[in-house]
């Protein structure tokens, strides 16, 4: 027990101590972060300008209801955007205002907007959606307004009238409503799953390269003359499997406080976090990581160069994506038995079962019996990749086969 | 009696269709130098791996000072492996603790001990740089310290020589010598005979997966001493296979071996020889140990 303990430990430390692992640690909250915040910061920066826009108003109805509505302020209280009057025969010269950054656009109304519906609008940057859009709304309401108006109608009775219908969730959950922060408890709830989807493909390749770093280095013949393969694979998966665990942890404490802190950045909503789901996203990590880990040291012992490894990795990682996007598809229909089925087929629950966890909590025998099934399927596992491994890892030159790798599991 | 420190006792090992060794016995005595020789392909390596307890045999038994071979057995083998290899990313010292923590080192007496090795072989200031800093010449002394760290008493080398220049490969002897006199065992593969010869106490010659003879090599030499003349010539030495009391002969590059018939004069031998072709050096000497292989090889 001892040298497996030394074995993890090497392997942490030279995890840990890579340029890689300090830079995507600290940098992926950062990003996480930066796709929350910056967005409105940005917005912020960039609205903090006045515009001035010209209007070529041949209808004759527009420009006063326009001024009227357009009245969003800055944050010291001035307008956004002010209006001025031109002439059609001014194109040109507006244009070159334009230019000069004297005014920011110029619109062009026509007599018969009521009924062609169009207006041109120039402007240096087309993709401003948000001015565009928001000259397009409020022009949209003047023109429905003058149009009810000049029915007869009040618009403020349509306005009334036609006013949107908006849905409040509310989770039920063990026979209880749950009304708080439901949104973000979704949403964390996929960042879980991804994160468990990241991290076993992550790692699971550290240890196929390490274990191909020390076939092709020929360290290998030294660490066998002091420790048996299973010691050596299990030390291996261990370690850097604890530093994955390590950086999961950094970026899961990061994420509850960038969810339930109490900036109201995400969404609007302050979520709660489910312990229950914690615990048996621990549970899945733990399972699933040492499954698919087995795998990922096993290629790494048959394999002969990392081009090999490459292509002995795709079935495992199809493995791993398919009951991911099988979960994604299936979402709206959880329970149903295909995906009650899936989930407790052990290569696909530590995924699958989990991402059901999230949508509706499923039967709690269905959880034990994929556990149970995942617990002896990764204990077989572990026992074949390692046989697998002891042969493999001595063996060079030529490609093993398929049968040959099966004989190799009975021996 | 002798304490045995590896006793081989009948091992075969297959792989596949091939049998890569077949009913080996072999006895190491405690504190010799043994050199298991053969060409390549023989079986040593396979055999010096299941020393190691790197993979088992298919029949048979290894004991190591009597105890059966296994996990507790390796601490006390320090082993060479023919493919050398050491981690390119890590420092000097702090390998060679790691592979002393390997073989059951407390890490502080590890580090104690991985000084004082690099101290002797003049690396110490190298000890905090990393392994791919080191020149090859560097790194196959560190590999040869990685092996004794744990001052084991057993030390088992495989082809040692390989890939060594003149220069080492003196060095690598002297530091075997001096294992020996620390009372260590030494057990090490060659396909290269000239280096058993000034090495061995005792030697296993293997062809194809068998024993063909082992024993105490200044035994084997005064068995096959007799009748032995060692020439060295100038040009063709054809000339010399038609003297009737030569049953045989082994060239080895200008030097000839020669073996006599039982009670020949070597000195009339020496006159018919001179008469053919001429002689460089003369001399009645021990079989070479590789003039033994081939003969027995042969013979079986």
């Amino acid at each position: 027990m001892k040298k497996l303990f030394t074995i993890a430990k090497k392997e942490y430390m030279r995890v840990v101590r890579r340029k890689g692992f300090i830079i995507s640690t600290i940098l992926s909250p950062l990003i996480m972060a930066g796709f929350v915040f910056l967005p409105n910061q940005l917005m912020k920066i960039a609205e903090e300008k006045q515009k001035v826009i010209a209007v070529v108003d041949d209808s004759g109805f527009i420009f006063d209801r326009l001024e009227e509505s357009l009245d969003r302020k800055l944050p010291t209280g001035e307008r956004v955007y002010i209006l001025e009057r031109a002439k059609r025969e001014d194109k040109e010269r507006l244009i070159e205002r334009i230019e000069r950054n004297e005014i920011y656009a110029f619109l062009i109304i026509g007599k018969d907007i009521l009924n062609t519906r169009f207006f041109e609008i120039y402007l240096k940057n087309v993709s401003d959606y948000k001015t565009i859009g928001e000259i397009e709304d409020k022009l949209s309401s003047a023109i429905s307004s003058f149009s009810l108006l000049s029915k007869g109608i009040n618009p403020d009775v349509v306005q009334e009238a036609i006013k949107k219908v908006n849905a409040v969730t509310i989770k039920v959950v063990k026979g209880k409503e749950k009304k708080t922060g439901i949104m973000g408890e979704f949403l964390f709830s996929i960042f879980m799953v991804s994160l468990l989807f990241g991290i076993i493909l992550g790692y699971g390749q550290v240890i196929m390269n390490g274990v191909l770093e020390e076939k092709t280095n020929r360290i290998i013949e030294i660490m066998l003359s002091s420790v048996n393969s299973f010691k050596l694979m299990a030390g291996k998966i261990i370690g850097i499997g604890s530093a994955g665990l390590t950086q999961v942890i950094i970026w899961v404490l990061f994420a509850i406080f960038l969810f339930s802190s109490n900036l109201n950045i995400v969404s609007g909503v302050r979520p709660s976090i489910d312990k229950n789901l914690l615990l048996f996203f621990v549970l899945f990590f733990v399972l699933g990581y040492l499954m698919y880990a087995s795998f990922f040291a096993a290629v790494g012992a048959i394999a002969g160069n990392i081009q090999e490894a490459q292509q002995m990795m795709t079935p495992i990682t199809y493995m791993i994506v398919i009951p991911y996007i099988i979960g994604i598809g299936f979402s709206s229909s959880p329970n149903s038995t295909p995906m009650v089925i899936l989930s407790i087929f052990p290569l696909f629950t530590p995924i699958l079962m989990l991402m059901r966890m999230t949508y509706v909590f499923p039967p709690l025998w269905q959880v034990y019996l994929s556990i149970a099934l995942l617990i002896g399927t990764t204990f077989l596992i572990i026992l074949a990749t390692s046989k697998i491994f002891r042969t493999g890892i001595l063996l060079y030159g030529k490609r093993p086969s398929f049968s040959e790798i099966l004989r190799w599991i009975k021996y | 009696m002798i304490e045995k420190a590896i006793e081989i006792k009948s091992v075969t090992k297959r792989f596949g269709e091939l049998t890569a060794v077949s009913n080996l016995s072999l006895s190491v005595p405690s504190g010799s130098i043994y050199g298991i020789l053969g060409p390549n392909g023989a079986g040593k390596t396979t055999t010096i791996r299941m020393i190691m307890n790197i993979f088992a045999p298919d029949e048979g038994e290894i004991e190591i000072f009597g105890e059966k071979m296994g996990e507790e057995t390796k601490n006390i083998i320090g082993y060479l492996p023919e493919e050398r290899g050491l981690y390119p990313k890590m420092q000097t010292l702090e390998l060679l603790v790691y592979f002393g923590e390997l073989k059951g080192m407390e890490k502080k007496e590890a580090e104690r001990r991985g000084i004082e090795l690099l101290r002797r072989i003049g690396l110490y200031d190298w000890k905090n740089r990393k392994i791919e800093e080191l020149s090859k010449g560097m790194q196959q002394k560190v590999q040869f310290i990685a092996t004794i760290i744990h001052d084991p008493k057993i030390v088992i080398l495989d082809e040692p020589f390989s890939g060594l220049d003149p220069l080492n490969t003196e060095v690598l002897k002297e530091l075997m010598m001096e294992l020996k006199k620390e009372g260590k065992t030494i057990l090490f593969s060659t396909h290269l005979m000239e280096h058993a010869e000034k090495l061995c106490d005792y030697v296993a010659l293997i062809n194809k997966g068998k024993k063909v003879l082992d024993g105490s090599l200044s035994e084997i030499k005064r068995d096959f001493g007799r009748n032995i003349i060692s020439i060295e010539i100038e040009g063709d030495g054809s000339p010399l296979y038609q003297i009737p009391s030569i049953i045989d002969r082994y060239e080895f590059g200008n030097r000839i071996e020669l073996e006599m018939k039982e009670g020949e004069d070597p000195y009339e031998l020496l006159k018919e020889i001179m008469e053919r072709v001429k002689v460089k050096k003369f001399e009645i000497s021990e079989a070479s140990l590789n003039h033994i292989f081939i003969k027995v090889v042969k013979g079986s």
